[in-house]
């Protein structure tokens, strides 16, 4: 089902770039438990909060509170902009360098002369997606895990709780990332495919937040696959996350089933 | 289910159809990009053991005949038989069989010569028993081989092309222009390569915008103008088919009504010389000159540029 040469050259493509997203992520994790056990954020929120105006107390709710609790703030961790951007960038920049870039390179017309499956190569490139997304969420779990054993004070957070919003995290990635095949195998431009996912998934993450704030958008909620991930929720136990992750995994098929087709039947230009 | 002497008779039928041992047949191949014609209704066959020249001007299909045979294009209508059997029934297993050099070689930049050729080496089931030869023959040094291809000169990635594209010593090499920026010695050890290919009886098919090179090489050509093919025969066949010029130098000026000749068309006339166009037998002409007061007579033999130039014109008209 995977070829091996073509796994192994990727990876070795790549290898530093996700050693540093493993390394990063991790130590952002820690970071953030250091950073709330240290400065008990959540008393200084809570006088913060407490002289805001009725109005924008009212606004923010408690769920802004929760966040400098070390439940929220461990949530925050995966949600923060950086670890998404990082993950984003391994989602979008695998399919796109590698499909639509080889085309336009010229490699992957070479490659296709030879004896191997397109199914094959086109396959081997999403397992590789696959897995160092996972391994650099990984990473944000032994950040996260490392923190908690410096500072055992910290109780009330289940190692359960942060599977679950690594794992939500990794659907989510996973979903950027066939959107993302799906866009290269309709293209020819390595820069084209980028700009159409990166573009999109930005469209997402500011609709997620437009539909927050503004109630008469909030029937666009589930267009969003920002919806589908709130670790916020999830470190509060208020999710639904199993739902989340099958309605991700659902996007995942129809894409990479579509990607998979289009590229095995389509024409590779010179 | 099948027992052996029905899949004798069936392979003895695949023969009388003409698919089996053909490395290339191609039949009625038609392919439009969205409503640009690429080819259309492209049919020929090569025979094993032959050097098979495809020419045509840029735009006229060559490439698109090629990308098709490579399966790296689907085709509209049309079938690709390759050693018998269909391209889209066995691709991977026809792929073991073939060699291919695109037209542009454009390998993994930040690869290292060698690195490349081990890694491709590693998707094919022969092993590159040809590839230290062909490096010989080539002349490609140690340090073109560990430098990385983007570092490469044109000509030197195109030598790596050659190798890529032969070193597992396949049955059918289907060639690109395969010497483009060589220079004349490199270009005739590509050529000793290429009939040593067919000395062993495999199977070549050339596409060239080099006219003496494909005189020189190929046995067959076959020539693709505006997507279709307007000739496909032996080359000497083609020369003889093709009228030749016939150049006369007479010893005085041509009045103004110059002298019709059997088999012939006058072309042009300027002072004491006269084109004609052989189209007829040369043995009728042959009497009628000797009573003429000639000076000069010059008639060259048809190269391919000239029969190419031809089917060209007659396009244009």
């Amino acid at each position: 089902m995977i070829s091996g040469n073509y796994f192994i050259k990727t990876l070795h493509e790549h290898l530093l770039f996700l050693i540093f997203a493993f390394i990063l992520v991790g130590i952002f994790q820690l970071l953030m438990i250091t950073l709330v056990v240290e400065t008990d954020m959540l008393n200084v929120a809570k006088i913060f909060f407490s002289r805001f105006p009725p109005q924008v107390q009212q606004f923010l709710g408690e769920e802004f509170l929760a966040q400098f609790s070390v439940n929220g703030a461990v949530a925050f961790g995966y949600n923060h902009p950086i670890v998404l951007i990082f993950l984003a960038v391994i989602a979008i920049m695998l399919p796109a360098r590698h499909i639509a870039g080889e085309i336009e390179g010229g490699s992957l017309e070479l490659l296709l002369s030879l004896p191997i499956k397109r199914f094959k190569l086109a396959f081997s490139l999403w397992i590789l997606s696959f897995l160092s997304l996972l391994v650099v969420i990984i990473g944000g779990w032994l950040g996260t895990i490392i923190g908690l054993m410096i500072y055992p004070q910290i109780s009330g957070l289940p190692l359960s709780i942060i599977f679950r919003i690594g794992l939500n995290l990794w659907f989510l990635m996973i979903t950027i990332n066939a959107y993302t095949f799906f866009f290269s195998s309709i293209s020819r431009e390595a820069g084209k495919v980028t700009q159409r996912a990166a573009g999109l998934t930005l469209f997402f993450y500011f609709l997620s937040y437009t539909v927050k704030l503004w109630d008469k958008a909030s029937f666009l909620k589930p267009v969003t696959i920002f919806t589908y991930y709130q670790p916020q929720a999830l470190a509060m136990n208020q999710n639904l996350w199993l739902k989340n992750i099958v309605i991700l995994a659902v996007l995942v098929i129809v894409f990479m089933v579509i990607a998979f087709r289009t590229i095995s039947r389509r024409d590779i230009p010179g | 289910m099948l027992n052996y002497s029905d899949l004798f008779i069936k392979l003895i039928s695949s023969k009388i159809k003409g698919n089996t041992l053909k490395p290339i047949k191609v039949s009625g191949l038609t392919k439009y990009y969205g409503k640009t014609l690429g080819i259309e209704d492209v049919s020929f066959s090569v025979e094993q053991g032959e050097i098979f020249g495809f020419l045509g001007p840029n735009g006229a299909g060559k490439t698109t005949t090629i990308r098709l045979l490579i399966d790296l294009l689907c085709p509209n209508s049309g079938t690709i038989h390759l050693f018998g059997t269909e391209l889209t029934r066995n691709r991977v297993d026809l792929k073991e069989r073939i060699g291919y050099l695109p037209g542009e070689f454009f390998p993994y930049g930040e690869m290292r010569s060698i690195n490349f050729l081990n890694y491709i080496s590693k998707y094919r089931s022969q092993p590159a028993h040809l590839r230290q030869s062909l490096i010989e023959k080539l002349v490609l040094s140690p340090h073109d081989l560990t430098s990385r291809i983007k570092h490469l000169s044109h000509g030197t990635r195109q030598k790596l092309g050659i190798v890529f594209a032969l070193e597992h010593d396949p049955d059918l090499a289907i060639l690109d222009e395969p010497t483009s920026g060589l220079d004349p010695l490199i270009q005739e050890a590509v050529y000793e390569i290429l009939w040593d290919f067919q000395n062993r009886g495999k199977t070549i098919f050339l596409s060239s915008h080099i006219l003496p090179e494909v005189e020189k090489v190929c046995h067959r050509v076959a020539i693709i103008r505006k997507g279709k093919i307007v000739a496909l025969e032996e080359i000497e066949k083609l020369k003889r088919k093709r009228p030749r010029r016939l150049i006369i130098t007479f010893k005085k000026d041509v009045d103004e009504n110059p002298l019709n000749l059997p088999e012939s068309r006058l072309l042009e006339c300027h002072d004491r010389r006269c084109i004609y166009l052989v189209e007829g037998q040369i043995s009728k002409l042959l009497p009628a000159l000797t009573k003429l007061p000639i000076e000069d007579i010059v008639f060259p033999e048809h190269d391919l540029e000239d029969i190419f130039l031809d089917y060209y014109a007659e396009g244009k008209n």
